[in-house]
């Protein structure tokens, strides 16, 4: 018996002990509309993984049917090893969520939000030390509609990790948030996984997941365009680094012949030069054998923005 | 679990003025004002019953409708159409427990505005006792079961609370003057009896009607409500696979 129970929970464990989503060729349809494209995701134990796109690339509904809140229409998806169609209610106690453009009822108290939520699961964290942590403690008698969009957002965060979730699901958590506020909430978000459970975050802000996020999936148009953490994607994209620097004391026709250097352009004194990761140093140490020393000498590396521009040849914005 | 849900939709709604004023402001308010201005003498107009014993039930009716068509529909619609729904779901909640915690809401309500119409129409209007309980009960609940369902029925069915508050206000008081809130049906020109016998209401103003006066089983009233509540529960159904 107790062999039994061991060899089992040896066995479920043993393959996913890293993977924690897993998905493979996920798509979803409506009638004729396919929103997700077979879409591949593997998330693993303990990282902040991020899926950004732009409005209307398939985030939001990729990772619904991860949380069986929409039926796939095909592919094979596990999540903490269990399959969100069939085995939804099961996995949904063991996730926590914060789902976009989705509310409490307007006259609903924090407290009393905290209470019933705290009811679904059976094991919770205290209600008062999750008020206390997500600095709901003041507001605890407050009605939602008159909390602030930073409170709100807190109180969401608290009501995903109240039953102690191995994963969180944050879609668009910090749209309609100030900078400060959004600073804020990422410090929470680096906080939910310090203390141990993973995160995919929806985002489209560059931004968001440049700075949060420990690997990124590029989502475009329902399919996955690339992976990997933000630097990888940078390197990898082919996206030039550019420098720029003004020098209107000479002409500088030798700056061509640099190596790495794919293009130069000058006007009004301002240099403009484009090319590789390895042109910074290259250039710098040029400029410096012939006494050219600019004082507004500026590396520009690309960033995710770049590497979603040179991947789908659309602008993130869009 | 549910009796936590159940116990926090009934403090929200008593913090939601639109209910407390449709469940037991108005109909109370109204039933007064009629009950003032009528004699308190049996009439033909109010088909051999005086007017106290003629509002009262229909009036109850009244209430029931104003919550099956106003407050579940615009409640729930609003819900669905914020994302509350859907928040409650991903946490475990589904739609079909806050459905019901809804309806149990309304069927308080009910309860409670029956009780103050019955103690009012004593205490100042000499209202007669029913003269079956059970007949009028059974109407009571039968009632309120059928118009729950169709008030989760029209909430799967209306696109926004917006349009749940429109036309359930339009279709609501359209309803209301012509099935036994407003003159009663002897006075009423026959297109218009022929319209409210067109909506449900009419049909729960007779079965409470006809058990507190005759004791009696209104046979076309109970029918009627009974075919409104297995055909609004299979709309819910429906459309509740769709939250």
């Amino acid at each position: 018996m107790n062999f039994t129970r061991e060899k089992v929970r040896g066995a479920s464990s043993a393959g996913s002990s890293r993977t924690v989503v897993d998905a493979k060729g996920l798509q979803k349809s409506y009638g004729g509309n396919v929103a997700v494209d077979g879409v591949d995701l593997e998330v693993r134990r303990g990282e902040i993984f991020g899926l950004l796109g732009p409005n209307g690339a398939g985030k939001t509904t990729t990772v619904e049917c991860l949380q069986g809140l929409r039926r796939r229409s095909g592919g094979r998806v596990r999540v903490l090893g269990l399959d969100p169609d069939v085995q939804g209610d099961e996995l949904r106690r063991r996730v926590g969520s914060q789902l976009q453009s989705s509310a409490l009822p307007d006259r609903l108290r924090v407290g009393e939000a905290l209470e019933l939520f705290a009811r679904t699961h059976d094991d919770t964290l205290p209600v008062s030390e999750l008020a206390r942590r997500w600095g709901l403690t003041e507001f605890i008698g407050r009605p939602f509609a008159k909390l602030s969009g930073g409170q709100q957002q807190r109180l969401f965060i608290a009501l995903a990790l109240i039953n102690r979730p191995q994963v969180v699901f944050f879609d668009e958590l910090t749209t309609g948030l100030d900078p400060q506020a959004r600073r804020t909430t990422w410090e929470l978000v680096r906080k939910v996984r310090d203390e141990g459970a993973t995160v995919v975050l929806v985002t489209h802000f560059m931004e968001e997941a440049e700075n949060l996020c420990d690997r990124v999936a590029i989502v475009d148009q329902g399919r996955i365009a690339a992976t990997g953490t933000p630097s990888e994607l940078v390197a990898t994209s082919g996206a030039p680094v550019r420098i720029t620097f003004t020098w209107s004391a000479a002409e500088l026709p030798w700056l061509s012949h640099v190596p790495g250097v794919e293009e130069v352009s000058r006007s009004n004194g301002l240099v403009v030069v484009r090319g590789d990761g390895s042109l910074v140093v290259r250039l710098a140490s040029t400029l410096a054998k012939r006494d050219v020393f600019p004082i507004d000498f500026r590396t520009h590396y690309p960033n995710l923005e770049d590497v979603f521009l040179s991947l789908t040849g659309r602008n993130l914005k869009d | 679990m549910f009796a936590k849900l159940a116990w926090t939709e009934i403090k929200l709604s008593l913090r939601e003025p639109t209910v407390a004023v449709f469940a037991l402001a108005f109909p109370l308010i109204l039933l007064y004002l009629l009950l003032l201005s009528f004699g308190n003498q049996p009439d033909p107009d109010f088909k051999g019953e005086n007017s106290v014993d003629f509002y009262v039930p229909a009036y109850v009716a009244g209430t029931i409708a104003a919550m099956g068509i106003i407050a579940i529909p615009v409640h729930l619609a609003s819900y669905r159409e914020r994302g509350v729904l859907r928040r409650l779901r991903a946490s475990g909640i589904a739609p079909g427990s806050v459905l019901i915690a809804q309806v149990l809401v309304a069927s308080l309500l009910v309860a409670v505005a029956t009780l103050v119409m019955l103690l009012l129409g004593s205490a100042s209007f000499e209202l007669s006792a029913p003269e079956s309980w059970p007949i009028f009960l059974a109407g009571l609940v039968l009632a309120t079961a059928s118009f729950c369902a169709l008030g989760v029925a029209l909430a799967t069915l209306l696109p926004s609370a917006r349009a749940a508050q429109s036309i359930g206000l339009l279709l609501f008081f359209g309803m209301f003057f012509i099935s036994g809130g407003g003159p009663p049906e002897p006075i009423l020109p026959d297109g218009v009896v022929f319209a409210a016998n067109a909506l449900p209401m009419s049909y729960a103003v007779d079965a409470l009607q006809s058990g507190w006066w005759d004791g009696n089983w209104h046979g076309t009233g109970f029918a009627v409500l009974f075919s409104l509540m297995i055909v609004s529960s299979l709309v819910a159904l429906r459309g509740l696979r769709e939250v």
